[in-house]
This record gives C-alpha cells, structure tokens and sequence, in this order.
C-alpha cells in the first residue's frame, strides 16, 4: 500500500472528464475534456476559478481560500457568464496547494447537453448521465401515451355518462338526467328558479294498437323533435316513461308564456303524423307548476303537483294544459 | 428460463406498434378485417394496457394471411418501421442511447431488455444475449413469448446499420422451443463500420 499514487493528465482526464485543475492561487491551469467544452479556452486557462464560477453553496465570501476548505463537501456552483450552468462540484486539496475540482450537471443535465452539444462520448463509461437522459426521454414518452390513455378513458367515461342519461329510443334525456337537473336547481348553491311540465299523450295507446309498435315508435320519435323545436336548448326534454314527458324550462317561471308554449306544443303534436300511408293523431295533456310558488321547492312535491295538474288537463277532456295553482286538493272531484 | 414466460401479457406499446404498422403500410381497412379476425377490442390496442400472448399471436397470423407473407417478413418490416417511421422518432432515440458506435450499439443488445424496464416496468422485450464469435462477428439468441422476435430484432438491426452508416450482414438461424420461451438465433457480422453518413444523433435535441 503506498499514501499517493502519481496520476497524469490523461488519467484525470479518463476517469474525471469534467475536472478543472487550480494552481495554489486559486488560476485554472487546466481542465478535463468535458469541462473544457462548457468554456472557450480563454475563458477557462488563466482565469481564476471564482472568477468563472460563482459558488452558491456554501457562499465562498473570503475567495479561493474559503473554497479550498470545502474540501469533501457538496457544492453547487453556477457560471457567472451565460448561459449560467448549475454544476454540482467536489474539491480536493493536492500536495503543492493544487486543488482539483470535480464538476457533474446534477439536474442541469437536459438543459446542458442542449446547450454544449455534449455526446455520450463527452461522459465517463462510469457516469449515468447518458442512461439518465434515456431514462428522462423514454419516461417522458412513456408518460405521453399514458395522457393520451387517460383522455380515451375520459371520453369514454363521459359517452358513459351521455348513454347513461339518454333515453335509447327518442335520444331525449331520461329520468336520471331530470331527477339530477331538478336536484341541481334545488339543492345546490347556485339554486335556479324554473318552470316544470309533466306532459301525457293522447290517444297513444290506440296507435299502437291499431298501426302497431313502430308506427309507435315512429310517432314517439316525431313527439321527440317537436318537444326539441318547441323548446331552447338550455330546457330539458326528457322521457320519463313509455308515452310520458317532463320539460324543465330553467330561469323560466312566467305562467303566460309557459301556458303559450304549452298551447303550441299540443297543437303541432295534434298535426297528422304520417307513417307510410297511414296517418297517426295524437294530443297531450299537461300539468305544468313553477318553482317560485314554493318557499322550499322539492322536486318530488313539484313532480307530484305537475302530475296534479296533468291529471287536471286528463280529466277536463284531455287534449289541454292545466297550471297547477296550489288549491287542488289530491281527491278533489274533476272540476270541469 | 422457460418458467418466467407463462403468465406473461403482451404490452399494449408492443401490440399498439404492431397495430401502427399495419395501419400506416396497409390502411385501416386491412387493419379493421384483421382486428375484427382476432377479436381485438373495438377501439384497437391501448399502448399502456397489457394483452394476452395469444391476441399478439393471432393478430401477426391474420396478418401474414391477410397480406399473404411470413411471420419472419412481417416482424422484419415491423423492427424497420419501428426505428424508420417519423412518428417514431422517440424510438430511433431511446436506440441511440446504445452507444456513439454501432458495435457499441451491437453490444449493448443485451441490456435492451432491461433498459426498458426500468422505463416501463411492466414492458417485457425480447430477452437477449450476445456473443462476439470473432472480430466483427456476433450471435445473439432472442427469448420471447411470441414467434418471429428474432426477425424483428433483425428489422431493426437493419434500420439501425443505416442510422449509424455502418454495412450489416444479418443471417437468421434456427428456432428452438422450450417451454413458453421461444428461442432464436441471428448471426451479424458488421463489414464495414463506416460504410455511409449515418443520420445524426445528439443528446439534447429530443423535442418530446
């Protein structure tokens, strides 16, 4: 065993490519292959070390001598001159007062390679820096096709959710998507005051027994885009049993106009509806309340008076629209 | 060796690569015959999602059917279109990364396995292993669950001879089976190493 081993420039630079030698009074006399492509020669050769470097960490207020103390200690320098650099740093006093710096890129290492044009030739076979920048790329791109999966899953989840709210047959929402409107507009902070219609069709059941189910089905699909067209695109129109429909007009509690919109949605659906070469005719009946009448509106008590209502309209002769006012009792007789 | 291989699945960025490749040479409509022949879902091949051995095996052989070549031709064609196809320019890299030479890249085959596992853990590559025979002379062995590994490793050797400008000689050998494990040979002899101007390749332009 001996205390000192003789190492020539080649070997330091061999095993330690980013090292920059110092004189005793802090001047860069040379610098290893790696270090020397972050610098122009001129820049480095000659200069004083903290002249080039600034050290961070710890501060090296009182110069090369503070520095040469550092020796075994973590530093993290940075380049005074652009582009600024952040190296990790090991220093080491030599016999003679030489001391050698050791550099490394730390997590400068994607910027700096970009920056100096660096190789994997440019890294020691024993540093990991190249394998650390395959690991940075393939993990970077292994996480863009998990993005890309994560937004497939997203939409799938919303189709999901669209199918799972859409009655198959009319594409009109369902039941579910009501119960969660009304609950919105009742429960939540953002409480919003509306119009609700419970709608019944006429004379449904003798199309179906007398053209048969797809003429049923034909005549449902054409009540469908009549509710669409006679309504805005913020109400909604959903089907909530074989031939019953609800309407929620939000922001909408103006008992003239639902009673207009109630009137001409019973007279478009009483137009003829051709179905090959017979024709269907229905009507509707429709009970309709507002949200305003409740100090507290519940969505199953206002689903209760629109049933009300509707049964009104059913009773009066069918083929109309009753305003639910709060002054039927459940077994009053039909008033006519 | 052959023990490990049973409960293993395909990984989707395998089998999405196979699905890529078919669709960009051939068009969606082959493609859609084929997925429709071996039940793959609706939507095709998730890349982060793992698939049973068969569905790979019966996807290669509706495709070799449907386009009339080998199972060794088509992983060829696969292991080229890998390392050539612009949208894959991230492969082309992560191969790079094998070293400044092709003999460096040659000879860090048999870390390939490895390396992208500790990317992707669950992603299981060809096993491989080199021997170096005589100067410029190489064997490797593939261990893989699906057939024709070798071929495409041969697919991408090619390609990767051209990117670095080095001149190849590939010769596939024999087939072994043992267990699960389905073993082949290729033997490489590298002729020339600086035969053209390889395409360039630096560390820090990767624009992932």
């Amino acid at each position: 065993m001996t205390d000192t081993v003789k190492l020539g420039f080649d070997a330091l630079d061999g095993l330690m490519p980013m090292h920059i030698l110092v004189d005793k009074n802090g001047v860069i006399i040379h610098a290893g292959p790696t270090a020397a492509r972050l610098r122009p020669d001129h820049d480095l050769i000659g200069m004083e070390l903290l002249e080039v470097f600034e050290c961070l960490r710890p501060a090296c207020d009182g110069g090369f001598s503070d520095l040469r103390r550092l020796t075994g200690q973590r530093l993290r320098l940075e380049f005074r001159a652009p582009p600024h650099t952040r190296l990790r740093g090991l220093v080491h006093s030599l016999d003679g007062g030489q001391v050698v710096l050791n550099l490394s890129l730390g997590y400068s290492v994607v910027e700096a390679v970009a920056d100096y044009a660096l190789t994997s030739r440019d890294f020691s076979h024993c540093d990991p820096t190249v394998e650390m920048l395959f690991l940075i790329e393939a993990k970077s791109a292994a996480l863009t096709e998990s993005k890309k999966l994560n937004a497939r899953l997203d939409e799938a989840r919303e189709a999901a959710q669209t199918q799972a709210e859409t009655d198959a047959l009319t594409g009109l929402h369902n039941r579910r998507a009501m119960d969660q409107l009304l609950c919105d507009m009742t429960k939540s902070r953002r409480k919003t005051e509306f119009g609700l219609m419970h709608l019944d069709l006429d004379y449904f059941k003798l199309v179906n027994d007398t053209h048969g189910h797809a003429a049923g089905d034909h005549v449902l699909l054409r009540v469908a885009a009549i509710l669409r067209e006679e309504t805005r695109s913020d109400d909604l129109v959903a089907r909530v049993g074989g031939d019953e429909f609800v309407l929620i007009f939000p922001d909408c509690t103006d008992v003239n106009l639902l009673k207009a919109i109630a009137a001409r949605i019973i007279a478009r659906l009483e137009e003829p509806i051709a179905f090959g070469s017979e024709q269907c005719r229905i009507s509707a009946s429709i009970g309709t309340t507002i949200s305003s009448l409740y100090s507290n509106p519940d969505p199953d008590r206002m689903l209760s008076d629109a049933d009300t209502a509707l049964y009104k309209s059913k009773n009066g002769g069918r083929a109309r629209h009753t305003l639910f006012e709060g002054v039927f009792e459940a077994n009053a007789p039909a008033a006519h | 060796m052959s023990q490990k291989f049973e409960d293993k699945c395909v990984h989707g960025l395998i089998n999405k690569s196979v699905q890529g490749f078919l669709i960009s040479t051939y068009g969606e409509s082959l493609w859609g015959e084929i997925s429709r022949m071996a039940d793959v879902p609706e939507r095709g091949f998730e890349s982060m999602l793992s698939y049973p051995d068969a569905m790979t095996d019966t996807v290669l052989d509706a495709a070799c059917a449907s386009i009339g070549c080998a199972r060794a031709s088509l992983m060829e064609d696969i292991g080229i279109f890998l390392v050539t196809h612009p949208d894959l320019e991230a492969v082309r890299r992560l191969m790079r990364f094998g070293g400044p030479t092709f003999e460096d890249f040659i000879l860090s085959l048999d870390e390939v396995h490895d390396r992208a596992c500790l990317a992707v853990p669950d992603l299981t590559l060809p096993e491989i292993t080199l021997q170096e025979t005589s100067g410029g002379h190489y064997v490797i062995t593939t261990q893989w669950q699906v057939a024709g590994a070798i071929s495409l490793v041969s697919g991408v050797l090619r390609a990767m001879a051209d990117d670095y400008g080095a001149l190849v000689v590939l010769d596939v050998g024999p087939r072994l089976q043992e267990g699960g494990a389905i073993q082949e040979t290729l033997s490489i002899f590298i002729a020339e190493h600086e035969f053209a101007t390889g395409r360039s390749f630096l560390l820090g332009e990767s624009r992932a």
